[in-house]
């Protein structure tokens, strides 16, 4: 059956249509066109003839005229639109006509990287010599890379330990580099992103002393704030392309929200189980159908139940997940085209960008977690000519519940921004180590947009820099770039190391903060869907010994936090709560642990933690309610509900910044120490904050309402995991709450309106 | 509060952990910058200019101290007796670098060599890592004139980089241990950093690493300098400073510390590693001489292997073969020696010492080896196809043996169709196969 005419079966057929919460359609689009530019160079517009390409998307155009022009862009359009052709073009073009010119590709992942040479070497221009350049690289061909490069394809780690810090080395490239081009801006959010940004600030500092200053080109998802970013990760300004020419088919979007199996408890089926039914009928009805699920763990278990339901033609369907070989991608997308595979699970690897051909209907076994996300995955599916689907199952959690209900999130413009903190102070020094290796700063040379004078002379105290007539020097014998990752603001990472057959083998790193909770003795440690135990915790030397295990349940800490104002950046008051943004201490105490069986997840057991607490500065949202908001309610009543506030805002979070939510963390009182008013605090879980407890402050209004409604919209009776968190919390009181501060700020904003 | 103070208070007692060997310098001038660290450390250069007996160099905004040193012929280092180099092989240094002989230059002499050594502020390399004392060593007339240049401040670098260019312009050898990737790169990187142009004509690289690896292969447990001078010099060093420790002392010193006495350890820690490439040097010359004339036995340690290739590519095909002959006892350098005779196509040689070995009750591999060339020569040399089947059947007897016992795993398939595959020929030869 055609997918359009199956479509309507299905909107018919009540054990589909009654889960369904949303079912939208997004009309056909036209493309646009804009005729090739006369100023591409011949060359080009032959290979451009050869692909059959007679004129440019509307967008592929703005960007060649912005980039000739010498502007910076970011390119918003969405997945599939050829945002690779736009920023190749202008690239290409100018790497032809100036032999002395290079460019820079930075991709965030080495399968993203490997895509990308491919299309890059498909133009065939002769003496043009691209380069991967990542930890895979032979030292040989390194060499002839920095010699005879013109291209260099990379990721920004290489860039930060191996190019950067050897720059001298790679005088060639930086002579003349003038093209950086950043693939999927917005996956660099977080640490990540806020190291990145001191990464381009030493790149174009390394840049400037050759005499180079590159146009930077991006490209990112469609996210509230591309161009925020941009000017934070870049320190210029872009043109943001964001309309794009390409065409679209029409394309359904439906949200399936599994039907509750203990309505009282809002227990709902889960998304395994109803991503794999919804998969089957789409695939029985021979749609190509590609499902994405939100784990290792589960993309094997659904891809076995679809196996064992496509008995007889189980080649037919296909895993696909994040670290597979280029011949194997390969197979599995030649399988696609050629009809011979017909379903694909795969985890989150084939999110960005990767093209592996065009799928009728994308299924999405739990929210994705972030709108760019969802649209990523989502538009794995849609082919220009004909109709696609996309079924988003949401799952209990909190986050999904609201989005089920409130599809316009999706729909609509995206409410969230991808944020940074540059000038986190963690980060801020060691990429002041990192640039003074490479070359030396004067006294008061700004870092990017930074003043940094007092990072100097703190370095410089703590003899790592040293000051000679005005100049800081680098003058200390380690390689600092090598003791800094960009994933972590961590100062330290404690090393999981393996005992087996009597050998040591690192399974991973942790960041220190999380060791308590994580990493604690007799801990079960989930590690790439294997199991360890943890036998034994050097605290001195950073290390977590394991050993395999395979007991039937897992470890939860308790923690408890205490928290310490420092200072307060921002402050407001109001009729409902007084709001403050601010520099925290959070002491950490994790005392005790919870066995948890899995499937049935009921507590089987205690042990003891005996660690010290942790200390981390970090920057936190704090909300303190005014006295009338709690009045009438007992103290315990209070404190259950505060904790069902903090569970309710921190879930919803994600809505408003790109984050897991387990970066953020949670803390309450019933008497904060110095305004002494019950307290919910959420700061930012890493060192210094990167820049999620400042979004928080600036949205707590739409949280506080998004709180509401999600447990108004809940049809549980006391309280479940998709609002308020299990039941001995108090649902009818956390809601009277959330009324009455909501209704105190409508009085306000109308009392304001008023007066104004 | 200031942002330094609360990364200091997140911190916390975290800053305890960081101990090195600055540790050990008291760090109570921390960061004293400005006028005083340069009062200081001039008076510092000044103790070392006494110390050493050197010269302070000023000019184009930076300052140096020069250590030369006059090193008489009969100088002995280790149990090289450094006068060698003015011996008869000395004019011969084109033996060990087939790459001199490949730049079309004739005989290369002790004389055109300059032997190169620097310390640095760090040990990873990279931008960072200064060059802060660089030694020179070259042969005169009546024994061997040592120069050393030392950095005074960082902010001298430019007029120290530019003397020491001076010093490697006029020279087409250098000599470096590990110098083509370490010494030479920092150089390198450092002129470049400075905004000088480059040099020029980068003369050609000789390093000692490369030969030292392949002459005393799988002999040494490491080839670091203080190794291969331990065992194949025989030198011991006094109140030598550990290389790991000299980036810290510079340190101190640019910071104003009273390190004098341990910078004057690091000069002469230098110079002795300028000393060993020569010394080094003569070694292995001599180690090619020596082991023609050597009675089995009481030979130097060496790799005969190396040694015959080396004097191959050096044309000295006798005299490769010599040195594999004299040192046959080992399996390895038989196997050599073998094919050494087969490609010169002396079978009969080769029929011999292939018996010879076979007679040795080798392992597996070594047993195969000297059935299958010895099947390759009665076949395809000799004629004798009885007699090279005789061996492939010994072969196929052996290999099914061993795995019979469970010695062999990988390849077993593969060794197996091959020995097959040769008996079927065979076989056919002799008409007993249609």
């Amino acid at each position: 059956m055609h997918l359009e005419d199956f479509l309507e079966t299905l909107k018919s057929d009540p054990t589909f249509a009654r889960n369904v919460s949303y079912w939208g359609v997004r009309k056909a689009q036209e493309s646009r066109y804009s005729p090739i530019p006369d100023e591409v160079h011949p060359f080009l517009k032959k290979h451009l003839d050869h692909q059959g390409i007679e004129q440019l998307y509307t967008h592929q155009a703005e960007v060649f005229r912005a980039v000739r022009q010498g502007r910076d862009v970011v390119i918003t359009t969405p997945t599939a639109s050829g945002k690779s052709l736009a920023y190749n073009l202008p690239v290409l073009d100018e790497l032809i006509r100036n032999p002395d010119a290079k460019a820079l590709y930075l991709f965030p992942t080495k399968a993203l990287s490997q895509d990308q040479i491919k299309g890059l070497g498909a133009f065939e221009i002769p003496d043009l010599r691209l380069y991967i350049y990542d930890g895979d690289t032979p030292s040989s061909i390194r060499q002839s890379a920095r010699r005879n490069g013109r291209i260099i394809v990379t990721n920004p780690d290489m860039l930060h330990t191996g190019i950067l810090p050897n720059h001298p080395k790679w005088v060639k490239i930086f002579d003349g580099l003038q093209f950086i081009i950043l693939d999927e801006l917005h996956t660099y959010r977080g640490v990540f992103g806020s190291h990145l940004a001191n990464v381009m600030r030493r790149l174009v500092r390394v840049a400037s002393f050759y005499n180079s200053k590159p146009v930077f080109i991006a490209s990112s998802a469609t996210i509230d704030n591309p161009d925020e970013l941009f000017e934070q990760i870049t320190g210029r300004k872009p043109l943001v392309v964001a309309k794009s020419g390409a065409p679209l088919g029409e394309k359904h979007y439906i949200i399936y929200n599994p039907p509750l199996v203990a309505p009282e408890q809002g227990i709902r089926r889960g998304v395994v189980l109803e991503g794999h039914r919804v998969a089957t009928r789409f695939i029985k009805n021979g749609s190509a159908t590609i499902v994405f699920a939100r784990s290792r763990l589960n993309t094997e278990v659904i891809l076995s139940y679809l196996k064992k339901s496509f008995k007889g033609s189980a080649a037919r369907i296909a895993g696909y997940r994040g670290g597979y070989l280029p011949n194997e991608r390969r197979e599995i997308e030649l399988g696609l085209k050629e009809g011979s595979i017909i379903g694909i699970v795969s985890t989150n690897a084939l999110e960005l960008g990767i093209d592996i051909g065009s799928l009728d209907v994308s299924i999405l076994a739990g929210y994705p977690g972030s709108v760019a996300s969802f649209h990523q995955q989502a538009g794995r599916s849609g082919r220009t000519d004909r109709v696609s689907a996309s079924v988003l199952i949401t799952s209990n959690s909190p986050l999904d519940q609201y989005i089920a209900a409130h599809p316009e999130f999706l729909m609509e413009k995206s409410p969230e921004a991808a944020l940074i903190n540059p000038s986190n102070v963690y980060v801020l020094v060691d990429q002041v180590k990192c640039a003074a290796f490479e070359l030396p700063f004067r006294e008061t040379e700004p870092f990017g947009t930074e003043e940094i004078t007092d990072v100097l002379s703190y370095l410089e105290e703590e003899e790592v820099l040293h000051c000679e007539e005005g100049v800081y020097h680098w003058q200390d014998r380690s390689y600092p770039a090598e003791n800094v990752s960009l994933r972590s603001a961590s100062i330290s990472n404690f090393v999981i190391v393996l005992m087996e057959n009597g050998k040591r083998r690192v399974i991973g790193e942790m960041d220190r903060e999380s060791v308590p909770e994580i990493l604690f003795e007799n801990a079960i440690y989930i590690h790439g869907s294997e199991q360890y135990t943890v036998t034994k915790l050097d605290w001195d030397k950073q290390i977590a010994y394991v050993e395999r295990s395979r007991p039937n349940y897992y470890t939860d800490a308790l923690t408890k936090s205490d928290i310490k104002v420092l200072e307060h950046n921002l402050e407001e008051e109001h009729a409902a709560y007084r709001a403050f943004l601010s520099e925290v201490l959070v002491r950490t105490a994790a005392v005790k642990y919870k066995k948890i069986r899995f499937n049935t997840h009921e507590n089987i057991g205690y042990g003891d933690i005996n660690l010290p607490p942790t200390e981390m500065h970090t920057k936190s949202l704090i909300l303190s309610f005014q006295a009338h908001v709690f009045q009438g309610l007992s103290r315990d009543e209070c404190e259950n509900i505060l904790l069902a506030l903090a569970h309710l805002l921190k879930n919803i979070s994600p809505i408003y910044v790109m984050t897991d939510m387990r970066d953020i963390g949670t803390a309450e009182t019933l008497k904060e120490q110095v305004i002494g008013l019950p307290t919910v605090f959420l700061y930012d879980r890493y060192p210094g904050g990167v820049g999620l407890a400042d979004r928080l402050f600036e949205v707590k209004d739409e949280l506080l309402q998004a709180a509401l409604w999600r447990v108004q919209e809940c049809s549980c009776k006391d309280g479940c995991p998709s609002c308020v968190g299990p039941d001995r919390f108090n649902k009818k009181g956390t809601e009277e709450v959330l009324k009455r501060i909501l209704a105190r700020m409508l009085q306000e904003q109308e009392a304001g309106r008023k007066e104004g | 509060m200031k942002r330094l103070d609360l990364y200091r208070l997140g911190r916390g007692s975290q800053q305890e952990r960081a101990v090195g060997v600055d540790a050990q310098v008291p760090r109570s001038d921390r960061g004293k910058s400005g006028q005083r660290g340069r009062d200081r450390r001039f008076r510092l250069l000044e103790e070392l200019r006494e110390r050493t007996g050197g010269e302070i160099v000023t000019g184009d905004g930076g300052a140096l101290l020069l250590v030369e040193e006059h090193i008489p012929l009969d100088h002995r280092h280790g149990t090289v007796s450094l006068h060698e180099a003015f011996g008869a092989g000395s004019e011969r240094v084109g033996t060990l670098f087939p790459l001199i002989r490949e730049l079309g230059q004739g005989s290369v002499g002790f004389r055109d060599l300059l032997f190169f050594d620097i310390e640095t502020t760090g040990l990873s390399g990279g931008a960072g890592t200064y060059l802060f004392l660089a030694g020179f060593l070259r042969t005169v007339d009546d024994g061997f004139h040592l120069r050393q240049f030392f950095m005074h401040s960082l902010s001298s670098e430019r007029f120290f980089l530019e003397e020491i260019g001076r010093e490697l312009r006029e020279t087409p050898f250098l000599v470096s241990y590990n110098g083509k990737s370490y010494d030479y790169n920092i150089l390198r990187n450092r002129y470049i950093m400075a905004g000088l142009p480059s040099l020029e004509q980068e003369p050609v690289h000789l390093d000692l690493l490369y030969t030292s690896r392949r002459l005393w292969r799988g002999l040494f447990p490491e080839y670091t300098l203080s190794t291969v001078e331990e065992r194949a010099l025989g030198l011991r060093r006094f109140d030598d400073i550990p290389g790991w420790q000299i980036p810290a002392v510079y340190a101190d010193y640019l910071r104003g510390r009273e390190v004098s006495g341990e910078l004057t350890r690091i000069i002469f820690h230098n110079r002795g590693d300028v000393l060993s490439l020569l010394a080094l040097l003569l070694k292995q010359l001599g180690l090619i001489d020596s082991a023609l004339n050597a009675q089995p036995g009481t030979a130097e340690q060496y790799d005969p292997v190396a040694l015959s290739d080396i004097l191959i590519t050096d044309m000295r095909k006798e005299e490769a073969r010599t040195v594999l002959s004299a040192n046959r006892e080992s399996n390895e350098v038989l196997k050599r020696l073998i094919l050494m005779y087969k490609r010169d196509r002396q079978y009969d040689h080769a029929l011999r010492h292939l018996e010879e070995l076979h007679a040795r009750q080798a392992g597996l591999a070594d047993y195969l080896f000297s059935c299958t060339e010895a099947a390759k020569i009665y076949e395809h040399r000799v004629g004798d196809f009885e007699t090279a089947l005789r061996y492939t059947e010994r072969m196929l007897r052996r290999l099914e043996r061993a795995k019979q016992f469970g010695r062999i795993d990988a390849g077993f398939e593969q060794v197996r169709h091959e020995i097959l595959h040769r008996m079927k020929r065979l076989q056919r030869k002799l008409g007993r196969l249609v």
